[in-house]
């Protein structure tokens, strides 16, 4: 215990947002390579560490490490996805009321059904906003059905897809009636950039 | 294990050196030396020490030998908790040993009834003439290992499925470690041991009685069953290049008329020499064993003794099982099934009593860490017999062992309900005041609402297993970071890193999450901080609630007040940073504030000013961490502290002195909770688990793991429920988990 004993003593890094930390310092840690992330959650993590690094390079925080499971993949991104789309339904709840906007549509051509209910019916487009991504968040952590974020079940795949297409009628509600706020968000974030490049890249969702 | 030791070293050496040189005066030559200099130096320095440093001197000695002691206990806990990893997991491979046997076995049946089937399809229904025994008579024998040799030669139609058989049961063996190279030399010896045969048949019949011969026997007996098998395999391989036979073809075709002949005999001799056959089956995995423990050098011939025995009490089972299949004609499936399950139940048996005794030293070093470690061990087996199909036996005494081990604590915590909604880590959870229902609030900037009565209703919740929420905060623009709810538990505080604290009114606990959206249930949002709000209290009989921002600034805030904003507390000095606020409990008009780096105070709510300024200098001085959470005990006048340096510390809030500091946890601790009498305190920490500790001894009563690792974060909030027996946990894994 006297000084010999003591090892070299390495500048532990302890990657931690502690209490106390301010804005500028939350997750700013050194960055991680993607093999030493040894965690199960590491896919998240180092998607997370990409957003962190330039939010704007859609492409590289869309590009997977090798050798990484696609299904994996595109199950964590699109949580990224409903995570980050929940700043936008904070903000559209401030502007899109129920009043103004009594159904969920993006152009005039389609009504979209709200399919969080057992009988699917025409919420207003807040309501639709919320449910949706409530839905998504039960669906997704569903034990049933994603049981693991290390490796995903060939069976659960489709459900991915049916998730980008409802979050995305999210996107283009804000885009067409609240343009303002869609653009303020999009300013920041490159979300809606980034799920385009995204749903394309994967092909996860028929039409446009 | 060994990177935290070190770090932990490094940290008390660094930390002892001021404090050993300092009362001497002396400059610190000589401590950089081992013990001798340490003394050397002690006594050169005496004379100037005073009677007052000598007592500090020896007090930090104490107290540093108590945590290297405390430390040591941990890892050695941590080493049985390993044995008996280790030791579960041999008992897994031998069961998947014994598995692959019974198959040979079910195998060579079945191979033997095709060899008859098409013997009778080729001689026009004719029976072979080499069984002496119908079909059915044939059923007994299935045990039997090696094949009548001289069959082969009068049955030139079947060469071919011999062969085949060979080649599978060579696989077979292969996998579980016989190579090439150990075939070879085990033939080879097996040469030399044929010899001895025949004397040993003799013998093994005579001396059933004695047990211990039994024992010693059971090597040899084993040694040669496994040549026959080899032998007979290597046959496979030679025989198509050798017509003749090798050498050991011959013995072993004359070993096995030998046995032949016994089965000729009568009855009875006939059932001796199957069940010497199967016998030799269970020596083999002895042998296995013990061929082991030799390579290993290891002496514990103690271990292999008990397995032994173990395995002359199934070979009683086995030949009483033998017998009784005789008369009822039992397949040889189930008797072999019966018998897997009595060797679990040994198993079971031993690593009860194996579980209690490491068990006890456990709880003596306070350190319950073993628990993952039992975890694994049970999936490991499970997965070694996954073959089996009825291992149950093994995880079910495990538990019970548990259970008893710890059946003199008040009560063992058992996880009730896993809450999976949040997309990113958990911050803080917060229970109902009297309800079954409680709050999670996220990174993922949510907050959600749980009713774990509303089990049942839950639409597509109860078809899944799952329990989901039943309402969405939604609000904060970033992640929330801290919560806290009224004691009436109409209301819920959150504070989140976009600086701003809000007000939710609680929405019915009979509420759907897909109800339309209410705006008036967030009531009010506080803005005034600069910077994320840390941590939120609200206070047990006033309308007030005070927040802690890394702006470093304390806000007290009275909600529905048309000028909400109170009062705002600057920091005690320079830079500090409040981490973590609470009322006291014992006096409504003060306030505790910890504070980065290393401080912690009583305020007084009206005038602001320090009341009192907790000690933490008793210790290692400047070595305090980041406290990560400060609490009032209920009903005394005691301060909890809990921080990045393991250490959970209690305080005595009328003098500021430190009660009691000890590592609690092996990594930074993040959470604290007391429940609502004061008895127990529970800790959650970023190695993963949670512990629960008796207030009054502070010893920990229970050891949960918790919850994944994200980054270096793991467990971020611990509560208990104010009236119901239920506690839980949220995580940086995204996961709350509740227990009762």
């Amino acid at each position: 215990m006297t000084a010999d004993a003591a090892q070299p003593v390495q500048p532990t890094v302890y990657r931690r947002n502690e209490p106390g930390t301010r804005r500028e310092d939350w997750c700013n840690w050194p960055m991680m390579t993607f093999e030493d992330m040894d965690s199960t959650l590491n896919v998240q993590q180092y998607i997370q560490q990409l957003i962190r690094q330039n939010a704007s390079d859609v492409d590289k925080i869309l590009t997977p490490p090798e050798g990484q499971e696609e299904g994996v993949w595109k199950y964590e991104h699109l949580r990224q996805f409903c995570m980050e789309l929940n700043g936008l339904a904070v903000v559209l709840q401030e502007d899109c009321h129920p009043e103004t906007c009594n159904q969920m549509t993006a152009t005039e051509q389609w009504i979209f059904l709200c399919a969080a209910h057992k009988n699917p019916k025409e919420c207003s487009a807040i309501d639709y906003t919320r449910h949706t991504l409530d839905g998504a968040a039960s669906l997704l952590n569903s034990n049933k059905y994603f049981p693991s974020r290390v490796t995903i079940k060939e069976s659960s795949i489709a459900k991915i897809g049916s998730v980008c297409r409802r979050v995305y009628r999210i996107f283009s509600h804000a885009y067409f009636h609240h343009r303002q706020l869609f653009d303020e968000f999009e300013n920041e974030t490159h979300l809606c950039r980034r799920f385009t490049v995204f749903v394309t890249k994967y092909n996860l969702m028929s039409q446009e | 294990m060994v990177n935290l030791g070190g770090s932990m070293m490094a940290e008390d050496a660094s930390s002892s050196f001021p404090d050993t040189s300092d009362p001497g005066g002396n400059n610190g030559e000589n401590m950089g030396g081992d013990g001798g200099g340490k003394g050397d130096d002690r006594q050169q320095a005496r004379a100037p020490f005073t009677m007052p440093g000598v007592l500090h001197y020896i007090q930090h000695e104490w107290s540093r030998f108590e945590m290297e002691r405390a430390q040591w206990e941990m890892e050695r806990a941590e080493l049985q908790a390993r044995i008996s990893f280790l030791q579960g997991e041999r008992k897994g491979q031998e069961n998947l040993k014994q598995d692959l046997v019974r198959r040979i076995k079910m195998l060579e049946y079945s191979l033997k009834q095709e060899r008859a089937k098409n013997y009778r399809l080729t001689h026009n229904g004719q029976e072979p003439e080499s069984e002496t025994q119908g079909p059915d008579d044939h059923a007994e024998l299935d045990s039997q290992v090696p094949m009548d040799a001289d069959a082969v030669s009068s049955q030139p139609h079947s060469n071919l499925s011999w062969r085949q058989g060979r080649q599978l049961l060579r696989q077979y063996l292969q996998e579980i470690g016989y190579s090439e190279t150990i075939l070879d030399v085990r033939s080879f010896r097996a040469k030399n041991l044929l010899g001895l045969l025949p004397a040993d048949w003799a013998n093994t019949d005579a001396t059933d009685s004695d047990p211990r011969a039994v024992a010693a026997r059971a090597l040899q007996d084993s040694e040669r069953s496994i040549f026959e098998t080899m032998a007979f395999l290597q046959t496979g391989k030679a025989a198509p290049a050798d017509e003749d036979g090798s050498d050991s073809d011959e013995d072993v075709s004359q070993s096995n008329k030998d046995s032949r002949k016994g089965s000729k005999r009568k009855m009875p001799d006939n059932l001796d020499a199957d069940t010497q056959e199967a016998l030799d089956e269970f020596d083999f995995l002895t042998k296995d064993e013990s061929g082991k423990s030799k390579s290993a050098n290891s002496t514990d011939g103690k271990e292999w003794g008990v397995d032994a025995q173990a395995i002359n009490r199934m070979k009683e089972k086995y030949r009483s099982e033998q017998e009784r299949k005789r008369h009822d004609q039992v397949s040889s499936k189930s008797a072999l099934n019966s018998m897997m399950r009595a060797l679990e139940t040994e198993d079971g048996g031993k690593s009860l009593s194996e579980i209690e005794s490491s068990g006890k030293s456990e709880t003596a070093g306070g350190g319950g860490s073993m628990n993952p470690y039992f975890g694994a061990g049970d999936a490991d087996i499970d997965a070694a017999l996954g073959l089996t199909g009825d291992d149950s036996n093994v995880d079910i005494s495990d538990d019970f062992a548990l259970d008893d081990n710890e059946g003199a604590l008040p009560k063992k915590w058992n996880l009730k309900y896993t809450l999976r909604s949040h997309w990113d880590a958990v911050r803080a959870m917060q229970f109902h005041p009297v309800e079954p229902v409680l709050i999670t609030a996220s990174e993922d900037g949510t907050g959600k609402l749980w009713n774990l009565a509303g089990r049942q209703d839950a639409k597509s919740g109860a078809a899944n297993g799952d329990l989901e929420p039943i309402y969405t905060f939604r609000g904060h623009r970033g992640a929330i970071l801290a919560m806290d709810m009224s004691p009436t538990g109409d209301m819920c505080f959150t504070g989140g890193r976009d600086g701003t604290v809000r007000c939710w009114s609680l929405p019915s606990t009979n509420i759907d999450i897909y109800d339309k959206f209410d705006p008036k249930v967030l009531t009010e949002t506080l803005k005034g901080h600069g910077d994320a709000v840390w941590s939120v209290a609200f206070h047990t009989s006033d309308n007030r609630l005070v927040s802690a921002s890394a702006d470093g600034t304390l806000k007290l805030w009275e909600p529905g007040n048309n000028n909400p904003l109170l009062k705002t507390f600057g920091p005690p000095s320079g830079n500090m940073i409040p981490t973590s606020v609470d009322f006291v409990s014992t006096e409504p008009q003060q306030l505790l504030a910890a504070y980065a780096p290393g401080h912690a105070s009583i305020l007084d709510l009206e005038t602001g000013r320090q009341v009192l300024s907790f000690d933490f200098s008793g210790e290692e001085g400047a070595s305090v961490g980041r406290i990560t959470q400060i609490v009032s005990h209920p009903t005394m006048p005691v301060t909890v502290t809990a921080g990045d340096d393991r250490k959970i510390r209690y305080f005595d809030n009328n003098t500021g002195k430190l009660i009691q500091g000890t590592v609690a946890h092996v990594e930074g601790i993040s959470s604290l909770a007391i429940d609502p009498n004061g008895l127990y305190l529970l800790s959650g920490s970023h190695d993963g688990s949670l512990r629960l500790w008796n207030m009054e001894k502070r010893v920990c009563l229970q050891e949960i793991a918790a919850h994944r690792k994200k980054f270096d974060m793991s467990v971020l909030s611990v509560a208990f429920h104010p009236s119901r027996p239920l506690i839980g946990s949220a995580g940086a894994d995204g996961l709350s988990k509740v227990y009762g």
